[in-house]
Order: structure tokens, then sequence, then C-alpha cells
């Protein structure tokens, strides 16, 4: 396949002291600059050429993050090799129709093991290396790509652009840039598609929504962009998942931009399940009307680094969220959670719960930060993040911050870093619980706490027993490591 | 036979029990009393292998098996409970959970587990909805006391160590907990050493020994009469 379609690579080179984001075409040797000119490439209407030329623009101004960047610090970005990665072309149409991994009998119980959790729901759509597979229906011979009735409407980037006009692509929030940082800012000028789902008002989805992404190209950047939008009065609730096969290196910059009306309430949940060589970078944006709600779960397992930026803005009168985390790094993984509960308008809520093990010589870092700006008075905000350290060589930063423009408003924030309760073990133990047992129970207990919460029937399960699995391959990994039956991973 | 021999323990650089004696019998109830400070607690976690604690000379031993030199878990394998005077929160693990792993642990078949669960936590007045909470997490403290008697009566061990399971009951819970263990001592013989500060725990608990604790010591022992003089005059004529 490599030799009849053109692959394009990305590389950075410093030239005049500008980051200069440079193509180049396979085979042929043929060496393109990507440039606001050349971004038409990606295809589009005007208006969305010209977001892609404006997003470009701010990426390089932007420039890649560095580690010494408050929002970075911690992270490994100053060791990720942008330059492996190349942005998938829009006329590749690999992996479009024929991916082996969207037919492998792997990919096919995963999905159909999310669907039971959620329902049996048929409402599946699967994103192949950040392009919607528009209808995907090799999902118990059904077709995965159903509205399900007039209440959700669900629309594709390459096809029906227009529809997306209007979305947030960008947000003033940011200052001048528009964007967080480079990647947020990279995705809409290259992104191949994006996919839309609106729950029109007052109606309720009766069953969850899936939404897969599946990342199997090796050494592929991948820009996914969800917009996520419940009208006045709407329910609704979403799940979804990035997966990729061990072994593929690739880059994914995820974008999720969720949008609730006034009074919408919607319960989301995101799983990254991605394989061990893939770095994910990725963005949760959610804006909140008057009296709307969210839960939001993150769930993350999978990937060598990856990333998730939270960005929560509550902007209207009453308006409230539950954001949560869950994440498991073992091996040489690192998990980097940033988080930002902004709250704009009075008597809004927000609680942040963050849990997080890590063992072998993994490493998590979460920094977050709770802004109660002018007009927020009344407003409740909680941030709490908790890592367990299972093992010695592993680490976790973990840095809460509060930030208070307004009076009368209630702050909390809480952090802790540590190995397994010793109080908690040595209470398991008098009841006869040996500690292996008992730390086992002690760290599944630690995620169901979070789990518990999830209000979508059937994930907390499915999740609890990734969970599960993962500490079962973690323990028998440490048991031979105990016994001298491994060699100590080379640090 | 549970026998604690000339016990001397304590903290790194502190001893706090400075050679105890005690011997309890199958299905007898022995009470330790005494004033704070003494090292009730002390003694209670000792028994159990706490890591926080050194044993610097001496014997614990459960039929004859010495268990000094074994870790709490087997301690409680091998017959040892531990009835705490402030349960642990452990998020995330029910009570029924954590009694199945208990059980499990032993060996034993969980499969009457349910309504064993039921009974028991019907004869203590424990409300349904707390097996498939998480261990002591925002449960008040009667309903951690009437928790640990739930687990005491279904991992059914040889001998209890009661720390203060009265302290933070109403009369009501008091009675039903204690109603409870009397009636394991005759059950299935529960021996059972009890550490309190308040006579009323003895109401409804057929007492065999009471032992008054000062300084790390067992300075006096008595029938049940010591303890209520106990509660007439405190321990004032043992602290000087």
């Amino acid at each position: 396949m490599f030799g009849t379609t053109a692959r394009c690579q990305v590389g950075w080179l410093g030239r005049d002291d500008e980051i200069v984001l440079q193509r180049r075409v396979f085979p042929g040797g043929e060496v393109m600059e990507l440039s606001k000119d050349t971004l038409s490439l990606f295809g589009g209407p005007a208006w969305l050429l010209a977001k892609r030329v404006e997003a470009f623009e701010a990426a390089m101004a932007l420039g890649v993050p560095e580690d010494s960047n408050e929002l970075w610090r911690y992270s490994p970005i100053a060791n990720l090799d942008i330059a492996s990665y190349s942005p998938i072309e829009p006329d590749d149409s690999l992996g479009l129709t024929d991916s082996d991994t969207l037919h492998s009998p792997a990919f096919e119980t995963f999905v159909n093991t999310l669907r039971t959790s959620v329902g049996g729901s048929s409402n599946v759509i699967v994103c192949s290396n950040g392009r919607v597979v528009s209808p995907y229906s090799n999902l118990d011979g059904e077709n995965g790509y159903d509205g399900e009735g007039t209440s959700v409407s669900i629309a594709t980037l390459s096809s029906s652009p227009d529809s997306f006009e209007g979305m947030p692509w960008s947000d003033q929030e940011y200052g001048s840039d528009q964007y967080p940082d480079y990647f947020a800012a990279l995705n809409p000028a290259l992104l191949n598609d994006a996919l839309l789902i609106e729950v029109s008002p007052g109606s309720e989805v009766p069953q969850p929504l899936l939404v897969v992404h599946v990342i199997d190209q090796p050494f592929s950047l991948v820009f996914d962009r969800v917009f996520l939008h419940l009208g006045k009065g709407a329910k609704a609730a979403v799940v979804e998942v990035a997966y990729s096969p061990p072994g593929v290196d690739s880059l994914l910059v995820p974008v999720t931009e969720v949008g609730l009306d006034e009074g919408a309430s919607l319960s989301y949940v995101s799983i990254q399940e991605l394989g061990e060589a893939c770095t994910q970078i990725g963005y949760q944006v959610s804006r909140l009307a008057k009296d709307a709600h969210l839960f939001s779960l993150s769930a993350a397992f999978g990937g060598g680094y990856t990333r998730v930026r939270t960005d929560c803005t509550l902007e209207g009168d009453g308006a409230s969220s539950k954001l949560l985390a869950v994440y498991f790094a073992t091996g040489e993984q690192v998990m980097d959670f940033r988080t930002l509960q902004r709250h704009r308008a009075p008597r809004t809520n927000s609680d942040l719960l963050f849990k997080g093990a890590v063992a072998g010589s993994s490493r998590s870092v979460y920094t977050g930060l709770i802004h109660m700006q002018k007009g927020s008075s009344g407003s409740e905000a909680f941030q709490t993040n908790r890592n367990l350290v299972l093992s010695e060589g592993a680490h976790a930063d973990s840095v809460p911050n509060l930030e208070i423009e307004e009076n009368d408003v209630k702050c909390s924030h809480a952090s802790a870093v540590g190995p397994v309760d010793e109080e908690q073990r040595y209470y398991l133990e008098t009841r006869g619980i040996p500690p292996e047992k008992a730390d086992r129970l002690i760290v599944l207990g630690f995620f169901d706490d979070a789990l518990d919460r999830v209000p979508i029937q059937g994930v907390s399960q499915d999740l609890r027993q990734v969970v599960h699995e993962k500490f079962a391959r973690y323990s028998s990994i440490a048991e031979a490591s105990n016994h001298g039956l491994l060699e100590q991973p080379e640090r | 036979m549970l026998k604690i021999s000339r016990l001397r323990a304590g903290l790194p650089h502190r001893m706090i029990l400075d050679g105890i004696d005690l011997a309890i019998a199958p299905g007898e109830v022995h009470v330790v009393m005494g004033p704070n400070g003494s090292g009730k607690s002390t003694l209670a976690h000792v028994m159990m292998g706490k890591s926080d604690y050194l044993v610097h000379e001496g014997s614990i031993s459960l039929d004859g098996n010495e268990l000094i030199s074994l870790p709490t878990w087997q301690r409680a394998q091998a017959g040892l409970f531990l009835a705490m005077q402030d349960p642990i929160e452990v998020p995330g693990v029910t009570t029924a959970a954590a009694i199945a792993a208990a059980l499990l642990s032993r060996g034993v078949a969980a499969s009457d587990l349910p309504v064993l669960l039921e009974e028991e936590r019907i004869k203590v007045g424990l409300g349904k909805e707390f097996l498939d909470r998480s261990l002591n997490v925002d449960l008040s403290g009667g309903e951690r006391k009437r928790n640990e008697t739930v687990q005491l009566a279904v991992i059914k061990p040889k001998y209890a160590i009661l720390d203060e399971i009265d302290s933070g009951l109403d009369v009501d819970a008091l009675s039903l907990i204690s109603r409870r263990i009397e009636h394991a001592t005759q059950e299935w013989n529960l021996g059972v050493l009890a550490i309190t500060h308040y006579k009323r725990l003895l109401n409804e608990l057929k007492v065999d020994g009471v032992h008054v604790m000062v300084k790390g010591r067992i300075v006096e022992s008595g029938g049940p009469e010591l303890a209520a003089a106990l509660d007439r005059s405190g321990y004032s004529e043992y602290l000087d």
C-alpha cells in the first residue's frame, strides 16, 4: 500500500528563527512546504479554508510547546519527535474502507462489548484515522450510522460542511491566538473530517451514542474533532473511545467540543485504550448555559504519552458540572491531565475528582485551576486529585490551583500522592486478607469509588473490567520481577 | 487458649507494654479497663501484629502456636480478630466484598454469604444498604461498630479483641452488639478480650475476668465486681 499512495511527512525545521511546517511527498522525494497557501489541499468551503489558515497561523505563532511553559510542566513534550508523524492527505484513501483494523476480530469484539455495555445501542459512529466512516455497517449487520429518529442529527464535515460553520472552532478566551496551544490550533488547520452530533431542544436520547476513534496508520498525525451540541432541555449520553492496535506509533490530536444550551444535560464518558506506542494530545472543551448539567468521565489506560486538557466553562446561572477521571499507568507510560474549571455566572457548581494509579516506571501529571471570574458569586467549586503510587520507580505530580476574582464563592482543592494506605491494608489484614489481596481490593476500590458515579449503565462495569485486567497484568509482572524472573526495565 | 506471657512491646524508643500476662480460654470473656494512655489499644494492635510496634520480649500464643513472628493476616487466619476502636475507611471496598475476600482467603466457600450477612446485619440492627457501601465511609460511629460486629459474626474467629466496641453507641445498639457477642461465646465458643472504659458493656456480657491496666501493666485482676468498683471510684488509687 505504501508504494501506491502518497504519504506526506511533517518536519519542523528552524529557518530564519521560524518554525516551518514542512511537507514531503513520497515517493519521488518531492518536498513541499506545508504553509497557509497549501492548506487548500485539505479541502472544504471558503469559510473553512479561512479557518484553516487562521488556525495554521495561530499554531505557527504559538510554536511547539516547551516544558518550561506552566501548562506543559512535568510533561515529556521535549522528547516528542513531531517530525516522525505525517498528517494524512485528504486524497489518501488508506484506512477508509478496507482498514484491516476495522475488520479485525479484536476490534469487532472491542466495539461489540462496548455496545453491549451501553445497552446495545445501534448508534455507533466510527472514525478511522480522523475520518468518519459513513456508513459503517459491519457491526452485527446493522447500520451503525443511524440517528434514530429526528431528535438526534449527525453530520460530518466532509459531507455537509456548512452545518459546521457556526461551531466553536476557536475561542477568544485563549487570547489573540484563539487557541490554547500549538496542537489545538493545528487541529482545525489540518483535520480531514469532523463530526457534529446535535440533539434537538427538549428531546431525550434513550440510548447512549457511541463514537469510536480508530487509529491504525503508523506514523500518522491524526486530528479528530467532535462537536456535541444539546439544545435547550435536551438530555443525552455519549461514550467516546480512542483505540489503536498495539505497535501503531501515531500522534492523535482529538478535540471534543461540548455545548449545552439552557437546562440541557449530558453524560459523557471518554475511554482511551490506545496501544502503548501511540501518543495523544487531546482536548475536551465544554460550555454550559443556564442550569445545564455535564457529567464527564475521562478514563485513560493506554498510550505511551497521553495528555488530556479539560476546559469546562460554566457560562450560565446555575450551570453545574461533575468532572471525573480515572487513569492507570504502568510500564513506561506517561499520563498528563490539565484541567480548568471556569466559573463565569452566579450560582454555578463544579466538582472535579481525578483519581489515578501509577506503577512500574510510569508517571502521571495533574495540574488544575479553578477560576472564579467576576460575576460568579454564590458559586462552588471543588477539585480533588488522588494518586496511588504502586511502585518505587513510579511517580505522580499533582498541582491544584485557585484563582478567585469574586466574593461570596466557595472553593476547595485537595491533592494526594502516595502508596497504598498502610492503615487500610492493616484493616483488611486483620480480617485475614493477605497483603497482596488487600492491595488489590484497595486499588480496585480506589477506582470503583469514581467509577460507581458514572450514570451510564454498563460503562462503569466495563471500565472496572479494564482496570481489573490491567491490575492483574501489572501484578503478575511485579511478582515475576520480585522473583527475579524478569529483567528490570531500563531507565 | 489465647495466652499472653511477659509481653513487653512499644514504639521504637518508647516502651508501652511493660510485662503483660493474660490467658483467655475458649468461650471466656475478659475485660481490660484502665485510664487513657495505659496501653490498652497498643495491646490490641501488638496482639494483631501491627507493624508500627516492636515486641521486645514475651509471647502471644493461640492454641499453643506462637503468633509473634506471624504477619497480621496469618494471625487473623489463625483465629484472631480485632474490632477496631476507629474502623478505617476503605473507599470503594464494600463490607460484603471485604468479608467475601476474608472467607476466600481462608479457603472457605462463600456461597451462603448473602444469607449469613442478612441474618447478622439484622441481629445488630445494621441497615441493609451498608453491606454494599464502602467500608466505614460516611458511617456514624454506631454504624461502624455494628459493621465490625457483622464482620466478626460472619468470619467467626476463635478469639476477638474488641477495642472499645462500646464507644459511640447508644443504649440500644450497645445492647444488640453485646448480646450478639455473648451469644457467640456459646455459639462457637468465641473467646473475647474486651477493652473498655465503661461497665455498661458488662450488662449483657457475662464476664469471666476483669483486668486493670495502668502504665502498660496489669495491676489488678478480679471478677465483675472489680468493674463495678472501678465505675464508682475510678483509677485514682492506681495512679501515683
